[in-house]
């Protein structure tokens, strides 16, 4: 087995390390936290650097790479200390790529491209989290138009964004999972209310709630098949969570390398709190932790690159991942005492984002659900 | 029209390991083009978009001929790599890496321009880019901050303390410029696969003549790092009142104060 990286994909790090550190830095960083901004300008220079065409195919611009290279440049960027810094919106312009017609695929790649955010997934609703079968804001035609009504929650980047990537679903369709549609539609039509949400954690990604009251649209905003949305949205939802779990390596790593550093530095009782076992005990739990999460990750993305089905391994990456990090973040804050839980310390900002990874993009309980039904299917 | 641009692959200075005798080990060091050359390659990459081809040179030992190294140089901008791979440059001083890629720029031939960095990552003598133009016989000039080419000479700005010179050279000319002549380029993918298909040329000391390869101009006799003071990175913890006692107790008991 062979675990050493081509010479492109380490050069193409080295070169994503040297735009970090130019235009990402950790003042920058704790500004957008501070601030609740998104990282605009980080994503100017991503886009300037040719990063932000890395993954989709030549004829639109773009420069094809393997699931490996975007799984550890999402790694880098989180590894930087910046949240969901580098794979998100690529996910999201991949459902487009693969369903949305050429017009919405030259929209949504131009903006990408541009470094500007192109649209938000607008899919949660109150009612319907991890049950999209419970989704009732809907979309019915009159008059050679689309109207759709309803409300969506906890809907990221929806204020910045210029589109909305909308799921809806026909009630009188008994069949959910086949009832629902994607619209690609302007976030500034008439009708469309957004409400920003308050929220501890990815300070640099809003969180909003949207309300479409009539929203009228054209029936071209159709993405993909009508009643096709679900099977749609699940295509690229495996992929998501390996990318989560990327992103949660690279954090889990500055966790721990900020607390690794800190201990053998910091003293009490006249030697430094790296010497006591206890710390060490910490520290050495954290370290294989952090090799369990990579060897998912790294195995997931070659899976994805050698064509296998992951079934059940995205969710298992996910949720291993998301636990054992937040558990590393966990025992760096505990290392760094008082001082972590301040606003000074990189570790009280990676600990509130790292704990909203086990909700968000499927939460731990719907990754458990996923893995166990499949074992049990296996078996049975 | 030609410009060569010499770059140096080095070991990251951030990577050194200090022994408690000052020993300075490199060992577990990651090499690459050192930080300044990367400024060069980026001021000749913007000059070739209107006159011509950039050639990079790089010179070491056979450490240095890897693929890796071919392709972090020429994701930078140059339309073609030299390599000068030769292990009798083992620990080369600057009379012999200068007279290396002397030996190196005769044999391209009609080269118009030469650029280097201000200095190494490692050790910045920036000594090696006045040597070449020694070397070559021709006009050399460190410190510069600017460069335009205007047909058969060049227009060059250059810092000498607190004055900006503004002189007009005849070429061919070798210049070290800035570490802020330009922002060096950050690669992407697309010029990193782009560098696996470019030229690349491998010469050893032998292929440039005898003149290339000399003797070292002197011995290295010891390398020990400068002592520093140690940081005794103290916390001093309470109310700011007893913050303040605590660090003016320690001030005076190291009889600081």
């Amino acid at each position: 087995m062979d675990f050493s990286l081509t010479d492109e994909q380490q050069l193409l790090l080295d070169s994503f390390q040297e735009l970090l550190d130019r235009e990402c830095s950790e003042s920058y960083i704790a500004e957008l936290d501070r601030t609740h901004q998104p990282a605009t300008a980080f994503n100017k220079a991503l886009s300037e650097a040719g990063f932000s065409s890395l993954g989709f195919p030549e004829e639109y611009g773009g420069t094809p790479a393997d699931a490996l290279t975007l799984v550890l440049l999402a790694e880098k960027a989180a590894h930087q200390g910046l949240t969901n810094g580098f794979g998100g919106a690529l996910l999201q312009v991949r459902d487009i790529l693969m369903f949305g017609s050429e017009e919405q695929k030259k929209t949504v790649l131009a903006l990408y491209q541009a470094g500007e955010s192109p649209f938000s997934l607008c899919i949660t609703e109150p009612g319907a989290g991890s049950d999209d079968a419970g989704m009732t804001t809907t979309a019915t035609r009159a008059d050679g138009k689309v109207i759709i009504n309803g409300s969506k929650t906890f809907i990221t980047g929806a204020q910045e964004a210029k589109y909305g990537l909308v799921l809806t679903r026909d009630l009188e369709n008994p069949h959910p999972h086949r009832a629902m549609s994607m619209w690609l539609i302007p976030m500034d039509l008439p009708g469309i209310t957004i409400h920003p949400l308050e929220k501890f954690a990815w300070n640099n990604e809003e969180f909003n709630e949207v309300f479409f009251d009539h929203v009228e649209v054209d029936p071209s905003t159709l993405v993909g098949e009508e009643n096709n949305g679900f099977l749609q949205l699940m295509k690229n939802f495996e992929f998501e969570r390996v990318v989560i779990a990327a992103s949660v390596l690279g954090q889990a790593q500055a966790a721990f390398e900020d607390a690794a550093r800190h201990a053998a530095t910091r003293k009490q009782f006249g030697q430094p709190i790296g010497d006591f076992q206890l710390i060490q005990l910490k520290l050495t739990n954290m370290a294989v932790k952090l090799e369990n999460i990579r060897n998912l990750v790294y195995k997931s993305a070659w899976m994805i690159d050698a064509g296998q089905p992951l079934k059940t391994m995205a969710s298992m990456t996910k949720l291993y991942a998301t636990q054992a990090g937040f558990e590393i973040a966990d025992d760096a804050l505990q290392i760094f005492g008082g001082i972590g839980v301040t606003a000074d310390a990189r570790i009280s900002r990676l600990w509130r984002d790292m704990r909203l990874n086990r909700i968000g993009g499927g939460t731990d309980e719907m990754m458990i659900h996923t893995v166990g039904r499949q074992i049990v299917k296996d078996f049975g | 029209m030609t410009i060569t641009v010499l770059c140096k692959w080095c070991p990251d200075t951030e990577d050194l390991e200090v022994g408690s005798d000052g020993s300075i080990s490199f060992e577990r060091a990651k090499w690459s083009i050192s930080e300044y050359d990367r400024v060069a390659l980026e001021v000749a990459t913007s000059l070739a978009t209107e006159v011509g081809e950039v050639v990079a040179v790089v010179a070491g030992t056979s450490i240095i001929d890897t693929s890796m190294t071919r392709k972090s140089v020429l994701s930078r901008g140059p339309d073609r790599l030299v390599m000068v791979v030769d292990d009798r440059l083992a620990e080369a001083d600057a009379r012999q890496s200068a007279s290396a890629l002397a030996g190196a720029i005769a044999r391209i031939g009609d080269v118009d321009l030469v650029l280097c960095g201000a200095g190494s990552t490692d050790l910045f003598a920036q000594q090696v880019g006045i040597q070449v133009g020694e070397r070559l016989g021709w006009p050399t000039l460190n410190e510069v901050a600017s460069v335009h080419l205007t047909g058969s000479s060049c227009r060059v700005e250059r810092r000498v303390v607190d004055e900006i010179d503004t002189l007009e050279v005849a070429l061919p000319v070798a210049l070290a410029v800035t570490a802020d002549a330009a922002l060096p380029r950050v690669p992407g993918m697309r010029e990193i696969l782009a560098a696996g298909k470019k030229p690349t040329v491998v010469w050893s000391l032998d292929d440039l003549g005898p003149p290339a390869a000399v003797d070292r101009a002197s011995q290295v006799v010891s390398t020990v790092a400068r002592s520093h003071s140690t940081r005794l990175q103290v916390l001093f913890e309470g109310s700011p009142t007893e913050a303040a006692a605590q660090l003016v107790g320690a001030l005076r008991h190291e009889s600081l104060v």
